[in-house]
């Protein structure tokens, strides 16, 4: 392994601890989406909250409005979504983790590194699945309350399709190096 | 299927897989993959220098078993 690859390797795994932490907190905000849905208040929350952008001329909105907003569907989404975020988070994380250091022990085409690309498969499957749940809480933000969310669980139908295509792109990853894996073990028993 | 019979001639010769190994050129962990089966492919180039220690045909240190419950097209 090259001088600069080593450097790039141990700078990106000392961000991604952090990102580690994030993401271990990121699990936590479920706790705060249930309480939002137990207590009633997330319409008013949303109002008073700088995470979220007033669309058109709706800065003032009447009581019956507010009072026609989807508490409970608002309240479930945002708890899925944020559960599934905070879930794919960390496994990406710490597939990503597992990947630079088995790197910098000199292992490539491994059967844990085949393991931690699947396993980044599936986390980029649960924020697909997050995505769509917050997709979904926002669109009844802008539809009943017309507030569009633009803090850290923005999330727009479309970034679906951006994470879908990320399936895509890891999903042929994860072929080729299986097949990689496949070679390299034929490779080994060649005497 | 190629069944390995290469631990009958070593034991014919009187030879154990260390030796075997050093004489070849490859080390005893290829030589004991070799013998249990475990081998994907061996190279011409091993094959010539097994039979040259061993002074036998490729014949001897592999035979071809027909299996029973596989066909060709498999």
């Amino acid at each position: 392994m090259s001088k600069k690859l080593k450097i790039g390797l141990q700078i990106v795994s000392f961000f991604l601890y952090f990102g580690l932490i994030g993401a271990a907190l990121q699990c936590l905000t479920p706790l705060g989406s249930l309480l939002q849905l137990f207590s009633g208040s997330a319409a008013n929350d949303i109002l008073h909250d700088s995470d979220y952008l007033v669309i058109g001329n709706h800065a003032h909105l009447s009581a019956t409005t507010i009072s026609h907003f989807p508490e409970v569907p608002y309240g479930i989404c945002t708890t899925i979504g944020s559960a599934l975020l905070g879930i794919g988070s960390l496994y990406v994380t710490w597939a990503l983790l597992q990947i630079i250091a088995n790197m910098n022990r000199g292992k490539y085409f491994t059967v844990e590194n085949q393991h931690c690309i699947k396993n980044i498969l599936i986390s980029l499957g649960f924020f697909c699945g997050a995505t769509t749940f917050l997709a979904a809480a926002n669109q009844m933000t802008e539809s009943y309350l017309f507030r569009t969310n633009v803090g850290y669980q923005a999330a727009t139908w479309s970034d679906i399709g951006s994470y879908l295509f990320l399936i895509i792109v890891v999903g042929l990853i994860y072929t080729v190096f299986n097949q990689a894996l496949s070679m390299k073990k034929e490779q080994d028993l060649t005497i | 299927m190629i069944k390995i019979t290469l631990n009958v001639v070593m034991a014919k010769r009187n030879i154990n897989t260390g030796e075997l190994a050093k004489l070849v050129g490859i080390t005893p962990a290829n030589i004991s993959i070799l013998k249990t089966g475990k081998a994907k492919a061996v190279r011409f180039s091993t094959l010539e220098k097994i039979c040259q220690v061993l002074d036998c045909q490729p014949g001897d240190i592999m035979v071809y078993e027909p299996d029973p419950f596989k066909s060709v097209e498999e």
